[in-house]
């Protein structure tokens, strides 16, 4: 069957209500278009536009429901009991007090579990309520849920709940976790490591041995709170058959379906999950954290039930970043080129190894960056402690392999008296480059030196200090993040379906089970639809994040839901307007190869006037018994993951008597490959360089003994809208990538990956100094520069 | 001891009555007891801005309003500057601009904002950034928030609703 | 959280007096900024508030004479919203535009974060600068005032006794040039705690200074003027090295904490280098 389809609109863009001023393709980033001559890009009308979000009227307005939003009648009030301990016997749970309150209808433990009483990303490995004689491995562990009919006699309860602990030996240093003797935080071993890795090409010590000159250098690389705004709650109902439905924000509903299968033994079939729209992720919503609790309770007193953590609570018990130690032995000729990169690195898991063993595969994977390296060996552990459970967060351990690397490069470019950019062009991947990560299928064509150039077009000259007092610098930081594309041969990445359906009147639904967190892939899914249906926006609804009815999409996370559900709703939709070709073709009394689709219309090529409407054709197909619906699986074939290259570049100003640091500018030059929405594009750029700007300058996660002591956000601080840089520039270079839909790449992460490396390096550039350890506060700058004076 | 008593407010121009605890919170009310759960709660402790309401034609975070304190008073929520039948040209540049991407920080921008427009139709972009210096944004570093803010004050005159 | 306090509101300043000599364990509050965020931490859980939040008798900002009167419920973006507040005491202002951020400013009153008594607390260095006085007024014993520097005794203490409420603070209007500058050092831009603060208030005559106030706040237990470098400013007409030297002696004078944000010694830096910008700032201004 021929697939005639010109896409074209008559007349221009279609009409959708916008104000003019947006639908002149109006974008603050500078788009460059680069033909490759690998794809050619169809002409398009709806794909590529700034269309404004779909769910933007819900939002603006505030009506948008998120999981604390949703009150049912007769619902009860969870409350969680935690431990205060960060490594403790659990020797007693005592509800009974706690139960004679009024108004509490249970106090819930882990006896009341049925099931396996395990989750974790990475595998069972994290029990949902720390059972009687097993360990809680760190303050917040919860124990018990109290269930109550108002959230204070829940709170009150709560701490009425008696639970005996008896302390054990606590470790807090992966380094004395792995030596004997330590405290076993490991369920399956008895060691704490959760997972080493070893990457090894050439001879490393010889090529060193012979480097003309060697940079030599340990960072310490901190943890990071994500501060989503949305702390985790949600609700969950139980039918009197039994049957399960838990409302509360994830990002893979079927992973969290199958983590309460798992955990209470119910059958998979009886539960739904809808992960609902998300205030904000960054990742942390990829572990489980109402959700069981949730099923459970609502199991256990067979009504409605609701858990909202506070922020504290939020900040507390979810995981965060992986924080890491990494040594650094850089060799190069005198004249820059790379000969070998010894690395060593010791990361911290937290009590728990939730994604650990991934994200730590891909930290070290990141190490290498955009450079080839003749000899290279990269080396590391990542080790259970008492700490807070380290997890998902944007970047998933690319910004803690990337950074440090570009830091030793700029070690480097001053040891030799290179230009920095002149060295990393120097090694850079280009066309001809082989991998030199584990794994890594390089994507081509290369953009590395296009996002550099671009890079510098934009940033324009470097700027003289605005005052006497104060050092000016530039730095400069290229990476080349990996994004899913759905091609992995195991997990639940390796797929992604989506389904779409046209509706008797005309209008669409898809049908696709990605998490909206607030990146805007319903909006790209829903401009997609429009765009290969020939019909307007408005008129197609997105059904995301069910369980029970959207297709498999697997995770919203690696920035690739736009590349792989944006190509399951392409196809589908492809699919599902063959179909309606033949339909009209048939209707028309014409052979389908004569039909041609435009905006809203099926045409007769060789007479227009003969045409049918959209709605014709769907309410032809309803009456007739034609399928309205098509279904597309898709899994990439070229690939297990892919890779793009993204330029960053951060100028500052240093204070030399105070230390402050103001960051003047901050310039993102991203290999997108196509912008299926620009909005959404420079969105993520700004917004991870954002994070990125929190974690370099002033996100300070204190932990001692366990503890956090900066546990609110009086105490962790990120960037409010008086700390942002003066200006944030965004270059979206559009290299189409074959397999992409129009030729997307991802890009949700890639901002938060590659600013931190732009900023450590202008800190450098500025004042000589190239700190090892972030955040750099004001009085680290300060010690720093008084140390050196 | 701690008995409830009835408060009524006026919310979006509706009058409106809600039997609360003397500590009860504006917030707690807002949400659990009369149904705008427009008005998110982020933090709880006037950290992050995202409860901002109208309260008299201030914007104030709402989890710093006893409920008690508001008796009588006025009430405006970001449901209560537009709907999605019927956005105000701030809520549209929103949309237009980029400005929003998870939402949940948005209904306390609009108020801030809002207030912004009322009072100065003619901000500058650090006038904006002032404004919303108590409001957290964690996912568009504010950037497009700032523009779109912007670009509202050259559609809206500065009149009041 | 888990608290639970009763509540009464008043609609006089003799009724709040009443019902605050009435209940022992309650504490006054207008924007309760501080009160909400310490009963959920059960860090203080007061026994019941008496809202002063609609007294209009205690909302006003005037020129009485000679001196300058601001009712308790002066809220922070006063400072910067009342024309006439901002042209009587810009210094003020200069705190005010960095203190917590809008949606706090709006609600905060000078009095409760004078009353609070944190040692990093912002209001109280420019109001010292400006030898500001406090009133207080009970049921039993009708008003009193003493200098603001009286009022404030240490950490989370003052001298507010049980059954007062604070009806005003005042200072003295200008008489003549003033010149004044104000500092907040913190680790960001907006909503955060001081590490150090300070404001300058210099009387001028021509070029040279009449008579100086500088106070500081977050370096010791409790917020106060250097009286030494005022002495050393009073009658003179500054350089560059007078400067340098009462910005070494004001340094000189803290007593620092150490803590999560900042450590003693930074905290000395930074009040000896921010000391002189301010003054300097203030002298070209």
């Amino acid at each position: 069957m021929a697939d005639r389809t010109a896409a074209k609109k008559e007349g221009g863009r279609p009409p959708d209500g916008r104000p003019a001023y947006v639908g002149e393709g109006w974008s603050p980033s500078r788009i460059i278009p680069i033909d490759t001559g690998v794809m050619e890009v169809p002409e398009l009308a709806v794909v590529g536009q700034p269309v404004p979000r779909i769910d933007g009227a819900m939002k603006t307005s505030g009506l948008q429901r998120f999981g604390a939003d949703y009150y049912m009648p007769g619902m009860l009030y969870l409350k969680t009991v935690r431990s205060p301990h960060p490594h403790a016997r659990v020797l007693k749970i005592d509800g009974s007090e706690a139960l004679n309150r009024p108004g509490v209808v249970a106090v819930i433990t882990a006896t009341d579990i049925k099931g396996m009483n395990r989750h974790g990303l990475a595998g069972p490995n994290r029990p949902s309520l720390i059972p009687v004689g097993d360990n809680v491995r760190y303050i917040g562990d919860p124990v018990a849920l109290v269930a109550a009919e108002t959230l204070e006699l829940a709170e009150e309860a709560a701490l009425r709940v008696e639970v005996v602990y008896q302390p054990l030996p606590s470790v807090f240093d992966p380094v004395e976790a792995l030596k004997p003797g330590a405290p076993i935080l490991n369920y399956d071993r008895d060691n704490n490591l959760v997972s080493d890795y070893h990457m090894e090409r050439g001879d490393v010590e010889k090529a060193l041995a012979g480097a003309e000159v060697v940079i030599e250098n340990t960072y310490s690389v901190p943890t990071q709170e994500h501060v989503q705004l949305e702390p985790e709650a949600g609700i969950a109902t139980i039918d009197p058959d039994g049957y399960i439905t838990v409302y509360a924000a994830s990002q893979d509903p079927i992973y969290i379906l199958r983590m309460i299968n798992q955990c209470l033994g119910l059958p998979q079939n009886k539960i739904r999950v809808k992960s609902l729209a998300s205030g904000g992720s960054f990742g942390v919503k990829s572990h489980v954290n109402v959700q069981v609790h949730l099923a459970l309770a609502a199991l256990v007193t067979k009504r409605p039930v609701k858990l909202v953590w506070t922020r504290e609570e939020s900040i507390l018990a979810h995981p965060k970043r992986h924080p890491a130690v990494i040594r650094h032995k850089l060799g190069a000729t005198r004249d820059g080129k790379f000969l070998a990169f010894d690395v060593d690195i010791i990361a911290d898991s937290g009590a728990y190894p939730a994604s650990s063993k991934w994200v730590f595969n891909v930290l070290c994977n990141a190490v290498p960056g955009p450079y080839d390296f003749p000899n290279i060996r990269v080396q590391g552990k990542v080790v259970a402690t008492n700490n807070p459970i380290k997890g998902t967060f944007r970047g998933y351990g690319d910004p803690q392999g990337f950074t440090p690397t570009e830091m030793s490069i700029d070690l480097l470019a001053a040891r030799l008296g290179m230009d920095p950019t002149e060295i990393r062009l120097k090694n850079g991947h280009t066309q001809d480059s082989r991998p030199t990560q584990h794994g890594v299928h390089i994507d081509h064509p290369v953009m590395l030196e296009e996002t550099v150039r671009q890079a510098l077009a934009i940033a324009g000259p470097k700027p003289k200090p605005s005052r006497p007092g104060v050092k000016v610098g530039r730095g400069l930081s290229s990476v080349m993040p990996s994004f899913d594309v759905a091609g992995g041969k195991w997990g639940a990445m390796a797929g992604t379906a989506a389904s779409v359906e046209i509706l008797p009147d005309g209008g669409g639904v898809v049908r696709c089970g990605v998490s909206e967190i607030g990146v805007g892939i319903t909006t790209v899914l829903a401009q997609i639809a429009s765009e290969e249906l020939g019909i307007d926006i408005q008129n197609i609804e997105i059904v995301f994040g069910d369980s029970l009815i959207s297709p498999k999409a697997g995770p919203s996370v690696a920035s690739r839901q736009a590349y792989t559900a944006g190509n399951a709703v392409r196809y589908a939709c492809q699919k599902l307007r063959a179909r309606m070709i033949e339909i009209a073709a048939r209707d028309l009394g014409v052979p389908p190869e004569e039909i041609w689709q435009t905006w809203g219309k099926f045409v007769v090529e060789t007479d227009p006037s003969r045409n049918l409407t959209v709605q014709e054709v769907a309410l032809s197909m309803y009456t007739t018994g034609v399928d309205r619906e098509a279904y597309h699986w898709f899994r990439a074939t070229h690939a297990e993951y892919g890779h793009l290259y993204v330029t960053a570049i951060a100028d500052i100003e240093v204070d030399v008597e105070t230390g402050q640091i103001e960051v003047l500018q901050v310039v993102n030059s991203h290999d997108t490959g196509k912008a299926l929405n620009p909005l959404n594009v420079r969105g993520q750029l700004i917004g991870g360089g954002s994070q990125a700007l929190g974690w370099v300058l002033m996100e300070d996660l204190r932990v001692k003994d366990g503890r956090i002591l900066t546990p609110s956000l009086t105490e962790y601080l990120t960037p409010t809208s008086m700390d942002i840089p003066h200006a944030y520039k965004t270059v979206i270079i559009e290299a189409p990538y074959p397999t992409g839909p129009y030729g997307a790449k991802g890009v949700g992460e890639h901002g938060m990956d590659s600013t931190p490396g732009a900023i450590m390096n202008a800190i450098f550039d500025a004042t000589g100094i190239m700190l090892t350890e972030w955040p750099v506060t004001p009085e680290k700058m300060w010690r720093a520069l008084r140390e050196r004076d | 001891m701690y008995d409830p008593q009835t408060i009524r407010l006026k919310i979006n121009g509706v009058e409106e009555e809600a039997t609360v605890k003397p500590y009860a919170t504006l917030l707690d009310v807002l949400r659990d007891q009369l149904g705008h759960i427009e008005v998110k709660e982020g933090c709880a402790v006037g950290d992050c801005g995202a409860c901002a309401v109208f309260l008299d034609s201030t914007p104030v975070c709402a989890c710093l309003v006893l409920a008690r304190q508001a008796d009588g008073a006025e009430i405006i929520t970001a449901a209560g500057i537009g709907t999605p039948e019927n956005l105000h040209p701030l809520q549209e540049a929103f949309m237009d601009y980029g400005g929003i991407q998870c939402g949940f920080c948005t209904p306390g921008l609009i108020i801030s904002a809002k207030a912004l427009l009322d009072e100065n139709p003619h901000p500058t972009q650090q006038d904006v950034k002032v404004a919303l210096s108590g409001n957290y944004c964690r996912c568009t570093g504010y950037e497009q928030v700032i523009e779109a803010v912007l670009a509202a004050a050259e559609k809206v005159d500065g009149r009041h609703g | 959280m888990v608290y639970r306090f009763e509540y009464y509101p008043t609609r006089s300043i003799d009724e709040a007096l009443t019902l605050l000599a009435e209940h022992a364990g309650s504490e006054v509050v207008a924007g309760c900024t501080n009160t909400i965020v310490d009963a959920r931490a059960t860090r203080k859980i007061p026994k019941a508030v008496i809202d002063i939040n609609r007294l209009s008798d205690l909302r006003y900002a005037r020129r009485d004479n000679g001196t300058i009167r601001l009712g308790a419920r002066t809220t922070l973006t006063d400072c910067f919203a009342l024309p006439f507040l901002v042209k009587e005491a810009p210094v003020l202002k200069l705190m005010a535009a960095e203190f917590a951020g809008t949606l706090i400013r709006n609600r905060a009153t000078l009095a409760g974060n004078i009353a609070y008594a944190s040692p990093a607390a912002d209001v109280a260095p420019p109001l010292l600068a400006l030898s500001a006085t406090i009133t207080l007024v009970s049921k039993a014993r009708g008003p009193r005032t003493l200098p603001l520097s009286e009022f404030i005794v240490g950490p989370r203490k003052t001298a507010l006794a049980e059954d007062e409420i604070i009806s005003e603070v005042a200072f003295p209007a200008a008489n003549g040039e003033v010149k004044s500058s104000y500092f907040k050092f913190a680790l960001r831009n907006a909503m955060a705690i001081s590490l150090v603060s300070g404001a300058v208030v210099l009387r001028m005559e021509g070029n040279k200074i009449r008579e100086a106030g500088l106070a500081l706040g977050a370096v010791a237990p409790k917020p106060y003027r250097v009286a030494q470098a005022e002495g050393m400013l009073k009658d003179q007409i500054p350089t560059d090295a007078l400067i340098r030297e009462v910005a070494k002696v004001v340094a000189a004078s803290t007593s620092p904490i150490s803590d999560i944000r900042a450590s003693a010694e930074y905290r000395r830096e930074i009040t000896e280098v921010m000391t002189r910008r301010i003054v300097e700032r203030a002298l070209s201004s």
